[in-house]
């Protein structure tokens, strides 16, 4: 997939459909990670808009003024928990896709967090297979 | 594993020299079957398919496994056979030092004999030391007093060990573990969480293995301490702590995991015990913090 940031250009030349995906976590290394592999991914011709935000706060936000296609969100974050940003990005839009992606995969974080209204949950690390599974799914 | 743990024992009893062990591991390294090759006689992969996974290697600087695995041509399960069979490292390790002249096998057989007795080992410990089982490595060279206590810093210990197989290094040992009340911190990540117990997680390093475990972690190659160095320790440390988090709650533990929290130049005092673990992987020796309190944490 061909991955650009908010601010590239988009040329006019590009083909393929565009989905915008927003990624919230508190951690520059697993949103730069996540970018490469969808970089990598191999699904046609999509181009994806590909935005960031570092917390719950930022995501919301973020969320609101771009409107994604789909929203991947961590759980534990300082601040604003992911499974807290699912009930106000779903108040927003009740047909947000949300994916949490995190590392305490408990059955009260999943629950709560698909209660809220998150679509699915991703064990991290995060991989290109994980991603390959998942993304034909919801786009 | 073995090869270090072992190594390092004739090592400090001056049945080998420095320059004769590295060779028995360079050797070793060489002589490895390869997983590839087990994968296939296992019947869990097709040659052909080995062959996808060696071209990807080629430009991929990952692990087989790892590759494979995300490939979808071996499961989780599946790898997890191919690498205990090809974990009998030990009788390499013993070829090996044969072959060399290290030793005789009569040598060989008293010297695992005089480990056996110095780590106060079992047959069964032993062999599981040998496997490199890791909760026996665990059983056998950790002991935290009080049996609920050993129980959960166990549990812990064994899952970081794991996961630093997994995600850094295949190669470590066990230098020593120790009661500490205060640490002082070149660099580090630490994790708390609460809930019906304190746990309080960390890992640190002298600059260069702090920058090397990161680069690990990453999958990237850093030269000096930067964010994504801190990140990558630190996510490391939320990777582990989620894990044991889940298991504890399947114990029915509730613990709530606060997000992890690089440091550079800090001091941890602890009121209560607290326990050091040290450990030597391929770039160098790491620590890991683990106590039921949370220290006062000093910047």
């Amino acid at each position: 997939m061909i991955v650009l940031s908010a601010d590239d250009n988009l040329k006019n030349s590009e083909e393929g459909e565009k989905i915008k995906i927003l990624a919230c976590d508190d951690s520059k290394l697993v949103r730069l990670k996540f970018r490469r592999i969808l970089e990598e991914v191999e699904l046609g011709d999509y181009i994806v808009e590909f935005l960031e935000a570092e917390d719950g706060e930022e995501g919301i936000e973020l969320y609101k003024e771009h409107k994604p296609d789909l929203l991947f969100l961590d759980i534990v974050m300082p601040e604003k928990s992911g499974v807290e940003v699912v009930t106000d990005v779903i108040e927003f839009d009740s047909e947000a896709k949300i994916v949490m992606v995190s590392s305490v995969g408990t059955k009260e974080n999943l629950e709560q967090a698909l209660n809220n209204g998150a679509t699915d949950f991703v064990q991290k690390p995060l991989t290109k297979n994980k991603i390959e599974n998942l993304l034909p799914k919801l786009i | 594993m073995f090869s270090q743990f072992f190594g390092n024992y004739l090592l400090e009893n001056n049945l080998i020299t420095k320059e004769e062990l590295r060779e028995v591991l360079n050797v070793q390294e060489e002589t490895r079957v390869k997983l590839g090759v087990l994968a296939v006689n296992l019947g869990f992969m097709k040659a052909v398919d080995l062959e996808k996974v060696h071209a990807k290697q080629a430009t991929e600087d990952k692990l087989f496994g790892e590759i494979a695995v995300e490939m979808g041509f071996l499961t989780e399960e599946q790898l997890e056979k191919v690498l205990s069979a090809q974990s009998k490292e030990h009788h390499l390790l013993a070829q090996t030092l044969i072959d060399k002249e290290i030793m005789t096998l009569s040598e060989l057989e008293k010297t695992y004999q005089n480990y056996k007795e110095e780590n106060e080992l079992t047959d069964e410990e032993f062999e599981a030391v040998k496997k490199n089982n890791i909760e026996k490595i665990v059983d056998s060279f950790l002991d935290f007093g009080s049996a609920e206590a050993n129980e959960f810093y166990k549990d812990y210990a064994t899952l970081v060990l794991k996961n630093i197989v997994r995600f850094i290094s295949t190669k470590f040992r066990i230098k020593e573990m120790k009661v500490i009340e205060k640490f002082d911190v070149t660099w580090g990540a630490y994790q708390q969480a609460a809930g019906s117990r304190n746990l309080f997680t960390a890992v640190v390093a002298e600059e260069n293995e702090f920058v090397d475990f990161g680069s690990q972690y990453a999958d990237m190659s850093f030269e000096e301490v930067t964010e994504l160095v801190q990140d990558s320790v630190a996510e490391f440390m939320n990777l582990l702590n989620g894990i044991f988090v889940v298991n504890c709650s399947d114990q029915g533990i509730k613990l709530d995991l606060e997000p992890p929290v690089p440091i550079g130049n800090g001091t941890f005092k602890f009121s209560e015990q607290a326990y050091l673990i040290s450990l030597e992987l391929e770039f160098g020796d790491v620590q890991f913090i683990v106590s039921e309190q949370l220290p006062d944490i000093v910047e």
